[in-house]
Order: structure tokens, then sequence, then C-alpha cells
């Protein structure tokens, strides 16, 4: 490496393209290992500062800097709420693009659509609930800040996904159990509702997992729709609108936006480590359902 | 549909309305992402425009203008370029570090290494942009802080600002261009690397001249995504960017005489303002012009990556 000049021969040049191949390998290994380690750092430091404020008392209070009771409620009844127009809309419209779309002008628009409504960014999608659900377009309040304006903001978001991890459920299913289905003489919506979707609930699980902890984690979409109160006094309600409540995700980061007290730091680890610990939680399953799915049709 | 004519009288065969009234309700299902759409399109355009009609701000001034005030004038061009700058910023990190661990995952790992590794990447995807913010927050902007003032020799920086925003964007993009740009490069058919190692050229000559300009566009693809994620997030950037009116960097007086302090981004403006904006002034007027601008910098993204998709080979 320290002398410049060309090598003479054809040998000393070949001696140094092994040389910088070895250094181009080792390079990468160091790149790797350098990252994994920053994003097992970024679980792992947060882990390790939000654990020791964790205790029972953290998960049942309804103190805004001390607990999360409301919060892990309103967590997990948006994300019902919102997972049940997205399954619905999402696999039908997925069943749409596998079994009846022809090559062709529908299903080019059709990729438009999902892949541009995705790229748009999570808070202009919470702009327009807000606008659509939250106030009457503009023109005084329709539901107010509360859980459902919230559900159908995230189910708007996180539509295409769903639509493409239903795509891939449903394309994994192989052509023959269809082709079985239809030589019996059943119909294309029999072989619909009893061959393909019953054969690509695994998948569907697995996809219904990972879009599940995009909507655990989403923040941005929610600020402006389901809105950023604490709602201490009668959290534990079903009340779909004109009941603000605040998520895990959107808890982080009030505690953050709202001149943080220490006591608030404390608070704002320990969710992260029981935000952490369910979108992980929810991730793997997933996996574990893609791994069955895998097994199931390659016969292993 | 009508088949059944022994009567004299048309009938319908058993189950063909069910079939219809199927095909209608998953034709139907699969519309509803173009309505969503145009819905968005309509929305924020036709909101974005009062700007101009309603609050009658020229845009000349609305997208050159420096000076931000809610009350009084309203100019974007600080934040505009505090977006661009983070999106560069964390590309010149997020880049190279991505290609160099598609590469290894794809063409140095051993391979017991290969599958454990992707998953971890993968699983990563996951992780909530807020984690990513907090994470900036408690470890980023101090260990920045600490740098900077050391080598300045006294307390001239908070840390907040582009550096932090841009390096908690690049771990939350770098899974994302990752994972593509290993599809791509699975995609590049044996017979070209062998082709290569036939000529007698090392793994690195065929990873850089053949492995991945063939792979290229579909890199490509991944990086214009990673550029898209980039531009929109806004809680991880929100935590870290400092949210104050001035540009992202600067001259200073202290070393290293480049002021990298407390700035904004387009999204963050929108998160911490649209909260004080009445429906009709022209701060609410502004922040949905703001999001047009997003909503067609990302729309002109996904032409892009598009058209490198087009361009694939393999």
């Amino acid at each position: 490496m320290n002398s410049k000049k060309a090598p003479k021969t054809a040998n000393q040049r070949h001696q140094r393209e092994l040389k910088r191949d070895q250094h181009h390998a080792v390079i990468h290994w160091l790149v790797t290992g350098f990252v994994l380690l920053v994003l097992l750092y970024i679980i792992g430091y947060t882990f390790a500062a939000g654990f020791k404020n964790l205790s029972l008392n953290f998960f049942i209070s309804s103190d805004f800097d001390r607990g999360i009771a409301p919060q892990l409620f309103n967590t997990f009844y948006i994300l019902i709420l919102s997972m049940i127009p997205m399954l619905l809309i999402g696999i039908s419209a997925a069943v749409y693009i596998v079994e009846y779309a022809k090559q062709g002008t529908m299903l080019k628009i059709l990729r438009f659509a999902t892949e541009t409504l995705s790229s748009v960014p999570s808070i202009i999608i919470g702009l327009l609930g807000f606008l659509l659900f939250v106030t009457n377009f503009g023109q005084g309040p329709r539901w107010e800040f509360s859980r459902l304006a919230g559900a159908l903001t995230l189910a708007i978001l996180n539509l295409p996904w769903m639509m493409r991890t239903a795509e891939d459920a449903l394309r994994a299913v192989p052509a023959s159990l269809r082709e079985a289905s239809y030589a019996l003489g059943a119909t294309k919506l029999q072989t619909i509702f009893r061959t393909v979707l019953p054969a690509a609930i695994p998948g569907l699980m697995t996809g219904a997992l990972i879009v599940s902890g995009r909507v655990i984690g989403e923040t941005a979409a929610l600020i402006y729709t389901s809105g950023v109160a604490g709602s201490s006094n009668g959290w534990f309600n079903f009340n779909l609108i004109h009941v603000p409540g605040d998520t895990l995700a959107v808890h982080i980061y009030t505690l953050f936006a709202d001149n943080p007290t220490p006591a608030a730091q404390q608070g704002q680890t320990a969710t992260a480590v029981v935000l952490i610990a369910l979108v992980l939680g929810v991730n793997l399953l997933g996996r574990f359902f893609e791994r069955r799915l895998t097994k199931r049709f390659s016969g292993e | 549909m009508i088949t059944n004519l022994s009567k004299g009288r048309p009938t319908i065969r058993k189950g063909a309305t069910a079939e219809f009234l199927g095909h209608l309700w998953f034709a139907l299902s699969a519309l509803v992402v173009v309505v969503l759409l145009v819905l968005v399109y309509y929305f924020v355009g036709s909101q974005s425009f009062q700007t101009f009609t309603q609050s009658h701000i020229s845009p000349a001034d609305f997208f050159l203008s420096s000076n931000w005030d809610a009350q009084n004038h309203l100019g974007i061009s600080y934040f505009i370029i505090g977006s661009l700058s983070l999106v560069l910023l964390s590309l010149v990190f997020a880049v190279p570090i991505s290609l160099a661990v598609a590469v290894f995952i794809s063409e140095i790992a051993p391979k017991w290494l290969k599958y454990p590794l992707l998953r971890a990447i993968e699983l990563f995807l996951g992780i909530p942009s807020v984690i990513f913010g907090l994470f900036g927050l408690i470890v980023i902007v101090p260990l920045i802080r600490n740098f900077l003032n050391l080598i300045a020799g006294g307390i001239f920086y908070n840390g907040y600002g582009l550096v932090p925003a841009a390096v908690v964007v690049t771990f939350m993009i770098l899974p994302t261009v990752a994972t593509i740009a290993y599809d791509a490069m699975q995609a590049v058919p044996r017979e070209l690397r062998e082709g290569s190692y036939a000529l007698g050229a090392t793994r690195r000559q065929t990873i850089s001249k053949v492995l991945i300009p063939a792979a290229g566009p579909g890199i490509m693809t991944g990086v214009i995504l990673g550029i898209a994620r980039a531009l929109g997030e806004t809680v991880a950037v929100a935590f870290v960017i400092g949210n104050s009116q001035h540009l992202p960097f600067g001259l200073s007086n202290y070393f290293p005489y480049l002021y990298i302090g407390p700035t904004s981004a387009l999204t963050t403006q929108l998160l911490f303002n649209f909260k004080e904006a009445t429906v009709g002034s022209p701060l609410y007027n502004a922040l949905w012009t703001i999001s047009f601008v997003l909503l067609v910098i990302s729309a002109i993204l996904v032409a892009v990556s598009r058209a490198f998709a087009a361009k694939r080979i393999y």
C-alpha cells in the first residue's frame, strides 16, 4: 500500500489484486458488523435505560408521567379498529389482483395507486385524517380527536402494505390447488373461499402481523387524529368518537414535546421498552407463520 | 349467465348472481386504493392553493422567502433547504453503508451467516420511528454536543440540528435500501459472475465491475425509496432537529467554523405548527401548501423509481 509505483510484471499486478481483494472483504465484514452493532445498541440501550423504570404500577397507573394503562388500552383498541377495515378491503383487493385482474390497464392503475399511496408521508395522511374525520372538511367538528378517526387514518396509511402482503400470500398458493378445485366442478367464488383463502391463511397472518407492527409503531399520523391527550379520567371506555386517546408511540412523543421532567424521561424510556417488545413480538410471530407457510407448500 | 331456457322463460343459473356479486365486491375493494389516492391529492391540492387565492401570498414570495412568522409573513425556503440537505446528508451516509451490507450478505458472508443476518436486518424495518427519535435524543445529540464542544473548546453547540437528524434517518433507511439492493444482487444470474471469474477477475473486481452495474437499476429503486422515506420522516427527525428558523448550516466564529445548530425540515414544520393553526388562517393554508410540496416531490420520486424498475434487466 505504501508504494504508489505501478507494478511491473503481471505477477506483481496479480499479487496486488489479491491483496486488494482481501482488503475489500475485510472492509465489508467490518461495515456490516458495525451496522449490526449499532442497530443492536439502539435496542439494547433503550432496554437498559428503560427496564429499571418498569414496574407493575407502571402498567396499571393512568398517571401521565408514571403509567401507561390508558396508552396500552388505546394501542390495542386502535389496532383492532384499524385492522378490521384494512383486512377486509386489503385481502379482497388482493383477491381481485391475483384471481380476477388480467394483465392490462386496470392492473397498471392499481400498481401505480398502491405504490404512490404508500409513498405519501404519514404526517400528510394524518392531516388528511384531521380534515376528513376530526373536522367536517375543516368546517366545524365531526368526530373531534377520537380513536375512530385515528384508526381510520391508520387504515388508509397501511392499506397499500396490507394489499402487498396479502398479494404475496395469495400468490404463494400453488396453481395446482386452484386447478384441482376447478376440476372438481367448483366455481371461481367457491375456489376462492374454500381453497385459495384457507390455504393462504398462514401467509395472510404473516402480512397482518407485519402490518400490525406498523400500526402499533405509527406516531405522525395519529398526533392530529386520535390526539395526544392522556385521557386519564375514564380512559377505559370504548367510545369511538369525541374521546381522544394516545397510543404508546404517541405517548413517547408527547412526553418529549411537553417540556420533559425527569419523571417524564423515565416514563419515556420505560414506554419505549414496552413498545419495542410489542413490535418485535408481533414481527417475530409473523416470521413464525411465514416459516409454517413455506413448510406446508414445500412439503418438508 | 342466462343459460336455462327449457321453460321458455330465462332463469339465472344457480350461483351466477353470487359469482357476479363476488366479482363486483373484489373489484370495488381494489378500487378503494385508487379512490383514496385521488382523495389525498384532491383535498391536499385544493387546500394548498388557498395560500395563493385566499391568503394572497405570491408563490415566489412563499417559496423563496426565508422569513417564517406565523402572524405576519410566511416563507418556506429555509425548510425546503433543510429537508433537501437532510435527504442529501442521509444519502451520503446511508448509500455506501447499505451497499456494503448488501454486498456482504449477497457475496461475501459465509452461508451460515447469510440467512440470520438478512432476518436481523429485516427485523429493524419494523422498529417504530419514535424509537429511533428517542435514541437520537438521548444518545446521538449528547454525543455530537460533547464532540463539537470538545473540539471547539467551549459550549457553543447544543447538539441538535442537521447532523443528528441525518444520523437517525440513516439508520432508519439503511435496512430498506440494503434489503432492496440485496434482492437486486440476488437477481443477477450466476453466469455473469462465473464469466467474470473465468476471465481471471478477483471477487472485488467481479463485484464492482459486473455485479453492481448489473444490479444498478434495482439498487437505484431502493435508493429512491430511501429518499422518499428520508423526506417524509417526521417524528424521528422532530426529536433531534432542534426546531428553529435557521439554515441547517452556515459560518460560525468557533471551530470548526461551520454552524450546524438547530434547524427545521418541511415535515417537522407541519408537526410543530399544525396545532396552532386555526382553520382558514394564512398559517393553516401555508401548512397545506407545504404538504402539497411534499406530496408532489414523493410522486416524482415514485415516477423515477418506476423508471428505474422498468430499466431492470434481471
